[in-house]
């Protein structure tokens, strides 16, 4: 159905949102996980807590990170910088998580 | 500072903002010239969130006294804004009020 | 960016309304809960000593070889005394109630009570896993919609105090705008902290990577559990009431007491922890004193603190708000009924906006959603406290049939509103919102122990309120149907920006 008086909407256009939407949930999703990951094996390397301390500084943060990716996405100006944008911060953070996990000794919680 | 003392210097306060904007002002006094001007009504509104907020927190210095605050501001902005659309008239003279509330409140309060 | 906030606003709107509903309703969980069990008869103002004392007699008689006691003592809020006890091995607690005058068990109709409403809040009586799931998506995509609710508004001050009724599509977006707004703190903070009560299951990697499979260790930690105890062989008289009382109010003065936890009562190695209450802080750790069972000398202290367990003890108090008192209990309500307005005014504007002149079509179902979920829920919710009055009080499984009976109200609203033209819909389902609710303090005169509460008074002014709507909804036409602009033509400038 054509509604006057606003354009019709494009396949492409439709895409788009599709593609920024699968990059706020599952890309957002991933960034935040390796956040929180980098977090909890990094911080006891910085500073002496009790356990409990660590899961709750590493996990507390996280949802503003999600909102953050999700409100980037949609603010990027185009659906493929917004997946770049992703998957850099996701190659980034990926690579910081695995140079914690081989600096902190085997076994250490 | 009890809580009836902030709180009416926190409706006067959100009362003279409200005023301070060109579109209510026009509503409510149909541009003609009020004592005080519409910049020092926004000034005294600013002031007056200011200082309800800190007498709230110095009264009590707890987390809730905060919570407390936010609540009382949304709902007596909430009551401004359907004053405004439903009694205008009443919205200078219930600020007015207001103002008086709080200066003899605080007059009692220092007194003792 | 508008985009982003119509449709994450959208999406999960219905679920959001009765989420917020349903979690405003929660600020009077324990009234609630007293309310639907109109047996409870407080008579003499209740003294925590001679609770505590009742309690502790109780439970020596028909519970001597429990492996712990637990005792809630009785609260202005919801005077009983709660009794519990766990069978040695046992998981699970067997509970009763004590009327705090006079020591007898009381036994209460079998109902959920506010627990109902409580649960559904963050599980939509769902199994936990499905139900906290879709909560916990639903409040990522209502932070998502506030954030970028504020970027679209980025000039919040100009249209602070804006609201003009009587003007269709304008009227609605003014109340969005303004309802947003002026409560702002209240609903970021709300949500923030509602996702962090359920964070551990949302963001798991934190426990997994420092704890590893020992998850229970974890919850332990941060909710202080002390680890459990099995009862020694010897036994030992318990520690009496008084001198447990006296090392309350030696710690922290009169009349704190909220919960006291025994383990292994009667043996050597008994245990006594008592929780303070948390109506002087808003951190929902609560202060504990451990005692020796037997002699009652103070043994240990909190386990430490630490800043983040702090924040996030803080974090979890602001959105259970146990620490409010009367006047800020009221103002919480009102704000969280600002809450269900905002998210309501949110999905009619966009109806609204949307339908132009026609009746019929797609936009006429998607209304009929709106009207079961803006007045349905509310019927619903009053439904579910006339079956506690008319079901009988001793009929099987009537918990669960007044669960029943508010979905099946719920259903039906739902019905009533897609089968009917959408301004009948509007106009009956208001009037019956009015008279379920307004009707509910009527029912307990003729039903309840003592009418004069707090909750009959809330429900009275909300069927008024509801009543007025409806009154206005039956007023002739030109008065009440949003206009709309001719399809095709430009909004105005200032309405174009949203």
């Amino acid at each position: 159905m054509v509604r006057h008086g606003r354009p019709q909407l494009s396949v492409r256009y439709r895409l788009g949102v599709f593609s920024r939407i699968l990059a706020a949930v599952i890309g957002g999703y991933a960034v935040t996980a390796l956040f929180t990951a980098c977090l909890a094996i990094g911080l006891p390397l910085v500073v002496l807590q009790p356990r409990a301390e660590t899961v709750l500084a590493a996990t507390l943060p996280a949802f503003l990170i999600l909102c953050l990716a999700a409100i980037w996405v949609f603010a990027a100006r185009s659906a493929r910088r917004a997946w770049l944008g992703l998957l850099a911060a996701m190659l980034l953070l990926g690579g910081v998580y695995g140079w914690l996990s081989a600096v902190s000794l085997p076994g250490d919680a | 500072m009890s809580l009836l003392t902030w709180s009416a210097l926190l409706y006067a306060a959100l009362t003279a903002l409200c005023l301070s904007l060109n579109r209510h002002y026009r509503d409510v006094f149909n541009n003609r010239p009020i004592w005080p001007s519409q910049r020092a009504l926004r000034w005294l509104g600013f002031t007056g969130i200011a200082g309800s907020l800190l007498f709230c927190i110095a009264s009590a210095p707890d987390g809730r006294s905060w919570v407390m605050w936010f609540c009382t501001f949304a709902v007596l902005s909430c009551t401004i804004s359907m004053g405004l659309a439903y009694f205008p008239r009443f919205i200078s003279l219930a600020g007015k009020t207001a103002v008086t509330v709080f200066l003899t409140a605080v007059t009692i309060e220092f007194s003792f | 960016m508008a985009w982003l906030h119509t449709w994450s606003g959208l999406v999960v709107g219905w679920l959001l309304l009765a989420i917020f509903m349903t979690g405003t309703a929660s600020y009077y969980r324990s009234e609630i809960t007293a309310w639907m069990h109109p047996e409870i008869r407080p008579s003499a103002p209740i003294s925590e000593a001679a609770s505590l004392k009742q309690a502790m007699d109780w439970l020596e008689q028909c519970a001597p070889d429990a492996a712990s006691w637990l005792i809630d003592l009785p609260t202005t809020r919801l005077p009983v005394t709660q009794v519990m006890w766990q069978g040695a091995g046992e998981r699970r607690y067997n509970s009763e109630w004590l009327d705090p005058a006079s020591a007898q068990t009381l036994t209460p109709r079998k109902t959920f009570g506010g627990d109902f409403f409580y649960g559904f809040h963050f599980q939509l009586s769902l199994p936990s896993q499905i139900g906290r799931w879709i909560v916990g998506v639903a409040s990522m995509a209502m932070l998502i919609a506030i954030v970028s609710g504020v970027i679209i508004h980025r000039r919040i001050f100009k249209d602070f105090f804006t609201f003009r009724p009587g003007k269709g599509q304008r009227s609605w977006l003014d109340a969005h705008n303004t309802l947003s707004v002026l409560a702002l703190p209240f609903h970021a903070v709300i949500t923030y902290t509602g996702l962090i009560t359920l964070m551990f299951m949302y963001i798991p990697w934190g426990v997994d990577l420092v704890y590893g499979p020992d998850r229970a260790a974890f919850f332990r930690d941060i909710r202080d559990f002390s680890a459990p105890q099995v009862p020694a062989l010897g036994r030992a008289v318990l520690a009496s009431p008084e001198t447990l009382i006296q090392q309350a109010r030696q710690h922290w003065g009169q009349e704190h007491i909220a919960r006291v936890s025994i383990t292994a009562p009667g043996a050597v190695n008994a245990r006594v922890e008592l929780f303070r209450d948390t109506l002087d802080h808003v951190s929902s750790q609560p202060q504990r004193l451990v005692l020796d069972g037997v002699g009652g000398e103070w043994v240990g202290t909190n386990p430490s603190t630490g800043p983040v367990k702090a924040f996030y003890g803080v974090m979890y108090g602001l959105h259970l708000a146990h620490f409010a008192d009367p006047l800020l209990r009221v103002l919480l309500f009102l704000s969280g009924l600002g809450g269900c307005a905002m998210i309501a005014t949110g999905l009619q504007l966009w109806v609204v906006k949307r339908r132009g002149n026609s009746r019929r079509g797609v936009y006429r179902h998607i209304e009929g959603l709106n009207i079961a979920a803006m007045l349905g829920l509310p019927t619903a919710m009053a439904a579910f406290l006339w079956a506690n009055r008319l079901l009988p009080g001793d009929m099987p499984a009537r918990d669960i049939r007044e669960i029943q009976a508010f979905f099946c109200t719920w259903l039906l609203t739902l019905l009533h509103a897609q089968m009917r033209l959408t301004q009948h819909a509007w106009r009956e389902q208001a009037m019956l919102c009015a008279l379920t609710c307004g009707g509910l303090p009527v029912l307990d005169i003729l039903t309840g122990p003592n009418p004069i509460n707090g909750l009959n008074l809330v429900c009275g002014l909300l069927g008024m309120s509801f009543a007025v709507v409806a009154w206005r909804l039956y007023q002739p036409a030109q008065q009440c149907i949003p206009q709309t602009r001719a399809p095709g033509s430009r909004p105005p400038r200032s309405e174009r920006h949203s």
